[in-house]
This record gives C-alpha cells, structure tokens and sequence, in this order.
C-alpha cells in the first residue's frame, strides 16, 4: 500500500480557493487508486507538532509527502510555519513534493540530508493567474499524479511534467487565448521547477 | 492603440512654440505629448510621477543654484529606473564640462550629451530613442495589456505563492518601475519568446 499524505491550506486568504482545487485534483486519482491510502492535512491542522505526530503514528516507513501552501527558502507555512529544518528528520524515507514558492534551494537540501528521498518543488517565486486556476494547478500536479498511476521513475514523471508545462504554453499563445502573460508565468514556473535526491524512485519503492 | 512616448523637456531657457527644438519636436511626436518644465525639481516630479508610461527625457544640465543640476536629476531618475532614456543638453563643448559630471553621465547611462544648438540631431536622437522604447518588453506588452479590456486590466489577474497580488497594469508598472517582480515578468517574456522559437524550431527540424 502506498501511503500519501496531502498538507493544503484552504485557509488562506489570498490562494486558500486555489490550494483546496489543487487538493480536489490530486485527491481525485489518489482515491481511485486501490493502491493508495491517503491522509489529508487542513490549513488549519498544519503545525510542526501536527505534521510530525500524524507522520509517526502512521508508521509507515515509506511515504509521500505532497504540501499545498506557501513558502519560502526555509520553510513551509500555513497559519505557521510546519516544515523547516527543526522537523526535517520526520521527513526521511519520504518522496516530498511541493508547489510552494522558493523551496528547492534551502529547504529541500536540508530534506534531502535528513534522508527524504527525493524532493519536487521550485527555486523561485511561483505565479498563478487568477483566470487560469486549473490549468495551473493542472501544470503543477502533474507529476505527482503520472508517478502516482504509472510504474515509470520520477524522473520520468518529472520529464513529463515539464511537457505538459510545455503543451499548456503552447495552448495560451496560439489560438484564440492568446495570453502571454498567463504563458509567461507557467515558463516561470516550469523554469524553476527543481528535482533533487534519487531520480530512479518508482511508486513500487513505496508499496 | 498604439501609445506613444511623451518627450520631457526640463530646461531653463528654451521657448516653447518659438525655439526650433520645440517646432520640431512638436511636428515629429505631437504637441500633446511634448511636456516642458522650466524648474529642474518639477521635471524630476513629473517623470518620477509618471514611471507608468513610455518617456524621453531631454534634461539641460545647468539650472539656477537653488535647484537640482541636471546630474542630479539624472541620477535621481536612474535611482528608480534605467527604463528611461535621457539626452543631456548644454550649451557648453564636452571639454568644458566637469570631469565628474561626465563621469556620472557614462555611469548613469544618459544616452547622449548634445550642444543645445544642434536641434536637429536632438530630434533624431529622440526618434532613436523613440524606436528602442517600441521595441522593449514593456512597450511590447503595454501594446498587449491595452487590446485587453477595462474589466480584464481592473481585476486581480496574477498571484504569487507568496501572498501578492497584481492587476495587469501592476504588472505593467512593476516592469518600468523595475521592481522584483517586474524584472521576473520582463524576463519571463523574453524567455516565452525564445522558448516558443526554439521548440518550434525543434518541431520543425522533426
């Protein structure tokens, strides 16, 4: 069985709508998934002590860990902040997957040191436009929804995500859409996408 | 519609309507958009004020000693921007300007020093200027943003997950104000523009 655990804060202010749509997609095949169990973190429920008392009575060795908040090179946020270097060992044996901005520098270093196995976030601020929620959540779980359905590595989900990155681009500048603004934000986005730790991880690692 | 460039003239002594720099500046680009000021602080004002739109700035570099020099000014525009081109005008050769002045004219990246006698190569200077403005990533998109309509330009059009939110004529403003996230966007159009060559290119060469 894999184990997931989805961190989302659909109480924020300004992006709380758009964690929770982000989370209603990745939770829509983990669900339908036999092989998945899945726990699901609020806004409001993350904390450090939270987060780290949730992931030791799951014991469960190998998990996947997917955060749907805020950022930044440090840390994770939501009403606090619940992921940092304090709490980074809870994280080991974990594939750690994030759309929150500027994470892959600090962050997913230390992650990587304390024994998490691979890390998918980004290394810069991350842009949304506000037309275009789901094509941008779409873009940014893309790659953990593919690793999550098909026996292939993450790199390969990770190669594919920036593919679809690549196609949705397309689809906003030709055509009637017509935004490059909106194209422009996702190149940003897919420019500072970052893998880090193993590239050769399968969801069978997990089960 | 295409916007066009307002011309900032800050300069004590020249007449508008009489002085041939002004009957030529006003044929090539338009009376409304030639903007004079006689008090070098007022001209500093207005373009600091309005960094929202496409400017030349044509700057005298002596004014009365109670106000800014026209180095001053240069440098107090270049404080907040390097998105507008400005003309250095004296009446004086470059060998009789101060060493500091010039050199804070080269660091500051004026884009010209002309005698103010010479109008008709100011002129093309300004048309020069004119032309690089048109084809920067600002201008690019200000062309872009204004085809969008009032509602689309009013409303809250981008995030960031970090808690900010932009309008498009914040994002607009970001990029002439060179802010943070104004030099992120200039940069992401320009890679859009490469990145959409090459893997065309690429699906071409297939």
């Amino acid at each position: 069985m894999i184990n997931t655990f989805i961190a989302y804060d659909d109480n924020d202010f300004e992006l709380g709508e758009y964690f929770e749509d982000s989370h209603g997609d990745i939770s829509a095949v983990v669900v339908t998934n036999a092989l998945i169990t899945n726990l699901s973190i609020r806004g409001l429920d993350c904390t450090e002590a939270n987060i780290n008392n949730t992931l030791l009575a799951a014991n469960c060795g190998r998990f996947i860990f997917i955060a749907l908040t805020h950022g930044n090179d440090e840390e994770l946020v939501s009403h606090e902040v619940y992921v940092s270097v304090n709490n980074s060992a809870t994280f080991a044996n974990s594939l750690f997957y994030t759309c929150a901005c500027s994470t892959g520098y600090i962050l997913g270093d230390n992650l990587i040191n304390a024994g998490c196995l691979s890390f998918i976030g980004y290394f810069d601020t991350v842009l949304v436009n506000v037309d275009y929620f789901p094509l941008f959540f779409a873009c940014q779980n893309f790659g953990i929804k593919t690793f999550l359905s098909h026996d292939e590595t993450i790199e390969v989900s990770y190669n594919k995500m920036i593919e679809y990155y690549n196609k949705e681009i397309d689809r906003l500048v030709i055509g009637s859409t017509d935004d490059v603004i909106a194209a422009s934000s996702l190149i940003n986005n897919r420019d500072c996408l970052v893998l880090l730790g193993s590239k050769t991880l399968t969801r069978n690692d997990f089960n | 519609m295409k916007m066009l460039a307002k011309i900032v003239v800050i300069h004590d002594d020249l007449i508008p309507n009489a002085d041939p720099l002004f009957v030529q500046l006003y044929e090539s680009f338009g009376e409304e958009n030639v903007i004079h000021f006689i008090h070098s602080n007022e001209g500093l004002n207005y373009v600091l004020n309005n960094l929202n739109q496409k400017t030349i700035v044509i700057l005298d570099i002596n004014f009365s000693s109670d106000e800014l020099t026209g180095i001053q000014v240069l440098e107090k525009i270049r404080s907040k921007t390097s998105l507008i081109y400005v003309i250095m005008i004296t009446a004086r050769t470059l060998r009789e300007l101060d060493n500091d002045y010039l050199i804070s004219m080269v660091n500051n990246d004026a884009l010209a020093v002309e005698n103010a006698d010479n109008y008709p190569k100011i002129v093309a200077l300004v048309e020069s200027a004119s032309h690089k403005l048109d084809a920067r990533v600002d201008a690019v998109l200000e062309d872009w943003i204004t085809k969008q309509s009032e509602e689309k330009r009013a409303k809250p059009y981008l995030k960031t997950k970090d808690g900010k939110t932009y309008t498009l004529d914040n994002i607009l403003e970001s990029i002439r104000q060179q802010t943070e996230i104004g030099k992120q966007m200039e940069r992401n159009i320009l890679k859009l523009a490469v990145d959409l060559l090459s893997r065309q290119k690429t699906k071409l060469d297939d």
